[in-house]
């Protein structure tokens, strides 16, 4: 093998000319450095190329599929789908708008603003709908508007424990994650994370606890560990997050 | 076979089943939002543009053939997703100097440490080839497997590795040009 046979080969070479490429490289200089030179780009792109995804994708993604999984019986074709998904995303950046230039002018208004009992009640409502997207917008109405009522609280917590959708408790658990110097909040995540059969929701109460860690919640998860059929993206998860001191 | 690999997970989505979406879109989401701030340099649109992948994974559901690997077909719906995107009238990428500077996985500190290298390396890969740059993109975050490129792409495994290696050689001379002109003497 020459070096000219050997370039497009010198990273992880195929397995019938593995033998070749690594004779070629113990003679070789050249090569040698050509492949050091590759591997350290790959390092630095694999360093530097990923790009940490915003949270509003979230967001934006389970209100879709809550709102897909609502109106899925009506017979529909694609494109409506994506007409649904982009007046969505209008209706979202709207809401978003809306709360945000409210939310300024309130905190001009009155520093220690707090939701009017009005507004408590109809996100009550909301939290306890038959409609799951209902729900989730009652989730992410708490949310937009920083409820902090007691009451509020408490629903949301029924939720990560109660609510029959997956989408919704993993909703409301991102939601409680603003709350998570509560310890009545952190342990009833422990108790999630032991006790919810869907990988989504172990996941979103992980991404809860890794924010907070202790060692209540390291028991907990060498528990999950123990499950036979805990899903292994979530057992990974789980792992990396015990090798990591608290 | 694996209840939660991602071919389960579709074949029940394919079945109706939409809720396991969810952990689809966990797994994959940052990868192809970073496939789409390379390619478009712009974090708002890839935004809805990685969104875009998933509605067209529920929407196209019944479309997936069983059995077959989900990475490859995500990535060829993020692919289609992006040609599409670039057939919109008024959607242009936008000249390097005029692209904001893209978000970081890095601390503020480590940022501000590593801000003149990232500069280099997207200096680099903005001036590669748009074929080439999508390429390191899918081998080095979406990190997929030779055997997977092949697929997303329709080539041979072979071809595929070959393809990697020399955008790899092409981003590693942009690369090292930048450093060069960076260490001239300035006037
Ligand atoms: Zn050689």
């Amino acid at each position: 093998m020459n070096c000219r046979d050997a370039e497009p080969y010198l990273l992880d070479p195929p397995a019938h000319l593995d033998a070749a490429v690594r004779a070629h490289l113990t003679t070789c200089a050249a090569c040698r450095t050509a492949q050091a030179t590759l591997i350290e780009s790959q390092v630095l792109l694999r360093t530097h190329l990923p790009v940490p995804p915003p949270s509003v994708m979230r967001t934006a993604f389970y209100t879709t599929l809550v709102e897909l999984q609502r109106t899925r019986k009506a017979v529909v074709g694609p494109g409506r789908w994506i007409v649904l998904w982009r007046s969505h995303s209008l209706r979202l950046a709207f809401a978003f708008l809306v709360v945000f230039a409210l939310g300024a002018v309130s905190m001009q208004i009155l520093q220690a603003d707090q939701a009017s009992g009005s507004e408590v009640q109809a996100v009550l409502s909301q939290l306890g709908a038959p409609s799951p997207a209902t729900r989730l917008t009652g989730v992410y109405t708490v949310s937009e508007g920083e409820m902090t009522e007691a009451q509020v609280h408490e629903a949301l917590l029924t939720v990560i424990r109660t609510d029959p959708s997956v989408n919704v408790r993993v909703a409301a658990l991102e939601v409680l994650t603003a709350h998570a110097q509560d310890a009545a909040v952190r342990a009833a995540v422990v108790h999630v994370l032991g006790s919810d059969p869907a990988p989504l929701v172990q996941l979103a109460a992980l991404r809860f606890i890794e924010a907070h860690p202790s060692a209540e919640v390291h028991r907990a998860l060498d528990t999950l560990l123990q499950q036979p059929d805990l899903e292994p993206f979530v057992r990974a998860q789980v792992r990396t997050f015990l090798t990591t001191p608290i | 076979m694996d209840p939660f690999s991602d071919e389960a997970l579709m074949a029940r989505i394919r079945q109706g089943d939409l809720e396991h979406a969810g952990l689809l879109f966990e797994r994959h989401h940052g990868a192809l939002y970073s496939f789409f701030v390379h390619t478009t340099r712009q974090p708002a649109v890839s935004q809805d543009l990685a969104q875009d992948v998933f509605v067209r994974l529920l929407t196209y559901r019944t479309s997936y053939q069983l059995g077959a690997r989900v990475r490859p077909w995500l990535h060829q719906i993020a692919r289609n997703v992006l040609a599409d995107h670039w057939k919109r009238p008024g959607n242009a990428a936008i000249p390097l100097d005029e692209a904001p500077p893209l978000p970081s996985s890095q601390s503020p500190a480590v940022e501000l440490e590593r801000s003149e290298l990232r500069a280099r390396l997207d200096g680099a890969l903005a001036r590669l080839n748009p074929d080439n740059r999508e390429l390191l993109v899918l081998s080095h975050v979406s990190d997929l497997s030779y055997d997977e490129i092949a697929e997303t792409y329709g080539i041979t495994v072979n071809a595929a590795r070959v393809r990697v290696c020399r955008a790899l050689k092409a981003f590693r001379t942009l690369y090292t040009q930048h450093e060069a002109s960076d260490e001239l003497p300035r006037r």
